[in-house]
């Protein structure tokens, strides 16, 4: 701690001597600047770094809503900026950006920190990478399981829905794994629709045929490739699904899903701060940081959903969870 | 029992510790209490609050208490977090438990209740077992509720316990090293010192103290300040007492030389005796007072004592050295020329340093002259001082004594009245002087014809009283009585004047008569007056009959005072007719008294006691008005040349107001002053003829005239008769009633009517009866005469008619 301390102070002097040149941090986002789950992850990370003279620059590379031409051509954009501004430290985080960008860069001498990255660091290959490490987004399938459970006791038959993104194939792989230590709830439904239509298809008639819904994907697409908002989709299942369903992104329970142990972007964003002032002031080398993995998980609820499906939330789980008493698009 | 210093401060010390340890514990386990109590009420609060917030933060959420599930977990969550908790739970606004910690039937806490926060509506609760906290939620009856947090008694009790437990014997660890350093210090500081100052205080002497500093050399502080100070004082104390000693001797020898001179120069008699009965001590009063010098009687026995009374001196002697206090007598004591005189002596006991009898000191004054004046006092109040007999004060003592003596003896006790028959007579004929000399002769001769045991006293005036006790008989006394009577009567010579009277005598007895003195002296006053009654120089024993005329005296005294407010009297006239013309020349007013229950009382029975009470005086006025008022009446009828005549009595005559009475009575009446004509008695004229004398001639200046009435029977003389102007002589009945048969009665009424008519006065013969009386009343030239023979007493109409039908009138 000691040295830590002496190094960090250390730090700032050669800062001040070196003619006060700002730390320079490039962040890198997979979607954009206003969505709550980046604002959130950039916050955080910001926020560990305080103290620091550091100057950002931000890319949006927005993977949900632009065409892939689009996305392509920021992440070009955002491999000139790694060159010619040569900042100091790229924070990227979600997976598209680790796809377009990241594994772009491995063993290069620009250190990379990530987070909210789902599927695992060999899928980049960031396990061979001496300049990457970053926060690996966990999801907590089973401790969600639990608390609808506890919403909801007698929950034996889940269907869980996803759109197309490759990201899904890491969450799914873990909660088939996870589902191996459960053993009176059963996946009787995998669906990932590829419209918005087909979505409203398969969940009404999974309204007879489950106890309740995983719904994962962000379906931002219809049968026209029109996009279509995730809060849309989100509602068009508040006001058609009648049975109980669950997440594990606190937007998702603000926009009408009953419940999840979210994994926190703020959580994700903060941790990969802590790795970045390691690397810049501790002057620790990133392959020297092990990944980590989020692992505290904040319960949520909607109050509004509960009442719609009229259950009664036990005052435990309230008082626990996070509650969200009313829609998002209600305030 | 006698303690050591150090004994006394280890006690104190240890009974100390035991109170500051009592009262630590005291005071420290309310303190644990109040915090043991304070801690789980707190306890209890924070577990309500944190329940109020949970409830809040679930209402915030928009959620009614009726909405909310689960609580249970968060109540026995609560309890689990907490292990003074013994119950947590929520009731809602009905005070029906909706969730709970445990028991979900438990009911609502009842017990003893207190406000713990008013803002809030905080209440504890003090229930059998548990203290409760209840703090409400409000809200509208959707959402209000309360949450109860319980802890049990037992385990504050126990925590309490077990905190006082410890803090006991912490307090008793404390107390007891607190003690032990204390005894310690004491012992160092204080004991030692004061044990060493101790042996020097006891091996200091009078010349040496200087071992009393030195023995706490070692010791600087107080008790070596002490040592010296008391070194410092014993030496000045040495000091003033050889001064003091000093001084002492010489106010001794000058108290010595001042008492010297006191004793010598005191007019008091005074001397001392040592326990032998010699004289030590003899002043020059005592020279001056009995005779002999100092040189005389220093080393002898006291001189003074009277022969026979040396036994009584000696027990004297003792009891003053056996007394602690002076001794104050009289006595009697000899002078050396042998008189002797008394004395009132102040005898002390004199007594050494060790309370030894030396002796004893008198202090002597010469009272005989107070003495005598003592004795003649007491014989004056107990004697008469004519007589020189006992007085009545006396006699009454002397009653009492033969009264119990013959109460015991069964006998009888006489009391005898005396009273010299017409003494008064000779007081008023020979004057005081030879009265009182009669009076001393007659008390000499009285002691002649008694016992010596019986007492003779006199009572006052002419009046005498003997004791006689032990009779057995009434009879038994008559001798004695019968002796006296005869030896009263005997002549005694008195300067040159030979003079004799009888005596009345009245007894009563004890007990037959009475037991007290007063009562006796009454009935036997009772007695002497009616001896008096019944003719004088006899004797009469007081019966009961003579009780009830007193009785009955008495009722008419006091009747007598009422019966002029209610005009019970009346007026009675007696014609009085002209023994040469038969007509009516007069009448005699003569009183009655209409009593309301008696009917008409004669003037015999009710005027000597209106004289004796005075009333006659207020009455006669009375009498005269009416009188007055009845003439004028029949003289406005026609009746002319006509007089009305009206008793006097003495006591109207003394009154000094008859003037006035007849005046006004006149003047009220209008009854010209010559029609009235005033009667006085013979008797009256003997007594006060000056002034008499002078009273007629007042009433005779008023125009009025004067009759002596009952002439013949007093002892007037013609010259008196002649002095007094008055206008016509009455004669006496007792002359009248037998005149027809008696020569005698015939000479002496003839002798009156002579001498009357000589001195030009007009005689009335009274009790007229009969025609011859009558008749020989008009041959020897009597004038008037009045009687049953011509008339009774009338009321006033009946008189009138009488005057009027008769034809007695002398009007034409």
């Amino acid at each position: 701690m000691r040295t830590r301390l002496f190094l960090f102070i250390l730090f700032l002097l050669q800062a001040t001597i070196a003619g006060a040149a700002p730390t320079r941090i490039l962040h890198v986002m997979s979607y954009h600047a206003g969505w709550e789950w980046n604002k959130d992850q950039f916050d955080a990370f910001k926020k560990e770094l305080h103290g620091l003279d550091v100057e950002y620059k931000v890319v949006e590379l927005d993977g949900k809503r632009v065409s892939k031409e689009v996305l392509q051509q920021r992440a070009h954009d955002a491999h000139q900026l790694i060159t010619s501004w040569k900042p100091d430290l790229v924070y990227v985080n979600d997976d598209i950006a680790q796809e377009y960008i990241t594994r772009k860069f491995i063993n290069h001498a620009t250190p990379f920190v990530y987070s909210a990255v789902n599927k695992t660091p060999e899928d980049y290959g960031f396990d061979k990478a001496a300049n990457i490490t970053g926060v690996l987004e966990v999801e907590h399938f089973v401790p969600t399981l639990n608390l609808l459970k506890s919403i909801k006791p007698g929950i034996r038959k889940i269907a869980v829905i996803t759109d197309t993104d490759p990201t899904w194939q890491g969450v799914l792989q873990r909660i088939r794994r996870e589902l191996a230590h459960t053993h009176d709830v059963e996946v009787t439904e995998w669906i990932q629709p590829k419209t918005f239509d087909e979505y409203k298809s398969k969940v009404t008639k999974l309204q007879n045929e489950v106890d309740a819904l995983a719904i994962l994907g962000i379906f931002n697409f219809n049968a026209g490739k029109v996009y279509v908002d995730y809060e849309e989709v989100l509602r068009w299942t508040a006001n058609n699904s009648r049975i109980p369903d669950f997440s594990f992104w606190d937007t998702r329970i603000e926009r009408g899903t009953l419940c999840a142990v979210t994994v926190s972007g703020i959580e994700q964003g903060r941790e990969a701060g802590r790795i970045a002032k390691q690397i810049l002031v501790d002057k620790i080398p990133p392959n020297q940081i092990k990944s980590k993995a989020t692992i505290k998980g904040r319960p949520m609820v909607s109050l509004a959903r509960a009442k719609a499906l009229s259950i009664a939330i036990p005052s435990t789980v309230l008082l626990s969870a996070k509650v969200i008493p009313d829609y998002a698009w209600n305030k | 029992m006698r303690h050591s210093l150090q004994y006394k401060i280890n006690l104190i010390s240890i009974l100390c510790g035991i109170v500051i340890a009592a009262g630590l514990i005291a005071a420290g386990a309310r303190v644990i209490s109040d915090q043991i109590t304070e801690n789980l009420i707190t306890h209890s609060r924070l577990a309500a609050e944190e329940l109020v917030g949970q409830i809040g933060k679930l209402q915030n959420l928009g959620l009614n208490f009726d909405d909310i599930i689960g609580l249970d977990e968060q109540c026995r969550a609560a309890v689990a977090k907490d292990e003074l908790l013994a119950f947590v739970g929520i009731f809602d606004s009905k005070k029906i438990l909706r969730f709970a910690s445990g028991n979900t039937n438990l009911i609502w806490p009842r017990g003893e209740t207190a406000i713990l926060d008013k803002e809030h509506d905080e209440i504890f609760v003090r229930t059998d077992q548990h203290l409760v906290v209840i703090h409400p939620i409000h809200g509208d009856d959707t959402n209000e509720a309360y949450v109860v947090v319980a802890t049990n008694r037992s385990l504050l009790y126990d925590k309490i316990l077990k905190a006082v437990l410890h803090f006991a014997i912490v307090a008793a660890i404390l107390v007891l090293i607190g003690l032990t350093i204390q005894f310690a210090f004491l012992r160092k500081m204080v004991i030692q010192p004061l044990k060493k100052l101790v042996e020097a205080v006891q091996a200091v002497n009078e010349k040496n103290f200087t071992g009393l500093t030195s023995s706490t050399n070692a010791d600087k502080g107080e008790i070596h300040e002490l040592a010296t100070t008391f070194a410092n004082l014993l030496r000045r104390l040495s000091d003033a007492q050889n001064e003091a000693a000093r001084q002492a001797n010489r106010a001794i020898n000058a108290e010595k030389e001042l008492n010297r001179t006191i004793v010598q120069s005191s007019p008091l008699a005074i001397y001392t005796r040592d326990v032998k009965g010699l004289i030590t001590a003899w002043n020059h009063a005592c020279e001056q007072m009995f005779g002999w010098s100092a040189a005389e009687v220093i080393g002898k026995t006291l001189p003074t004592i009277p022969e026979g009374e040396e036994e009584e001196s000696m027990r004297l002697r003792d009891r003053v050295l056996e007394s602690t206090e002076a001794v104050q007598i009289e006595v009697k004591r000899q002078k050396r020329d042998g008189t002797c005189i008394y004395l009132i002596t102040n005898l002390s006991a004199l007594r050494n340093e060790l309370g030894g009898l030396e002796g004893y000191l008198a202090i002597a004054a010469d009272i005989t002259a107070r003495k005598a004046a003592e004795q003649k006092i007491e014989f004056l109040a107990h004697h008469d001082v004519l007589t020189r007999l006992p007085n009545r004060r006396l006699v009454e003592e002397r009653f009492n004594l033969a009264a119990e003596h013959a109460r015991r003896q069964q006998a009888q006790v006489g009391i005898v009245f005396l009273d010299l028959d017409n003494f008064k007579a000779i007081n008023d004929s020979f004057g005081h002087s030879v009265g009182d000399s009669y009076l001393k002769e007659i008390a000499q001769r009285l002691g002649q014809c008694v016992r010596i045991s019986d007492t003779i006293s006199r009572q006052g005036g002419d009046e005498f009283l003997i004791v006689l006790g032990g009779l057995s008989r009434r009879e038994d006394i008559v001798p004695a009585l019968e002796k006296t009577m005869q030896l009263v009567q005997q002549p005694v010579t008195v300067d040159g004047n030979e003079l004799s009277v009888s005596m009345s005598v009245g007894i009563s007895f004890f007990p037959k008569d009475g037991e007290k003195f007063d009562e006796l002296l009454k009935k036997a006053d009772m007695a002497m007056y009616r001896a008096k009654e019944e003719g004088k120089n006899t004797y009469r024993f007081f019966d009961e009959e003579m009780n009830v005329q007193e009785i009955n005296q008495h009722s008419i005294r006091v009747g007598l005072k009422r019966a002029l407010e209610r005009k019970e009297f009346i007026l009675h006239y007696q014609p009085q007719m002209d023994l040469h013309t038969g007509a009516v020349v007069g009448v005699e007013a003569l009183i009655r008294w209409n009593h309301p229950e008696q009917g008409l009382v004669p003037p015999m029975k009710f005027i000597h006691i209106a004289e004796e009470s005075g009333m006659i005086v207020p009455i006669g006025a009375w009498a005269i008005h009416e009188a007055c008022r009845q003439a004028a009446k029949w003289i406005a009828t026609g009746f002319d040349n006509f007089s009305m005549a009206v008793n006097l009595s003495s006591t109207q005559l003394k009154s000094g107001d008859l003037e006035h009475t007849v005046t006004t009575a006149l003047e009220q009446s209008g009854l010209p002053a010559h029609h009235l004509e005033l009667e006085l008695t013979e008797s009256l004229l003997i007594h006060n003829v000056d002034k008499v004398q002078a009273m007629i001639k007042r009433l005779k200046n008023l125009g009025v005239s004067i009759a002596i009435d009952d002439f013949g029977t007093g002892y007037s003389s013609l010259s008196y008769i002649k002095r007094l102007d008055v206008d016509k002589l009455k004669i006496d009945r007792s002359f009248i009633k037998d005149l027809a048969r008696d020569q005698d009665d015939t000479a002496i009424v003839t002798a009156i009517i002579q001498m009357a008519h000589s001195l030009k006065l007009k005689t009335v013969a009274e009790g007229v009866e009969d025609a011859d009386i009558a008749a020989k009343l008009s041959q020897l030239q009597c004038d008037e005469a009045q009687g049953f023979y011509f008339a009774k007493p009338m009321p006033p109409e009946e008189c009138f008619n009488y005057m009027t039908e008769a034809g007695h009138t002398l009007s034409s």
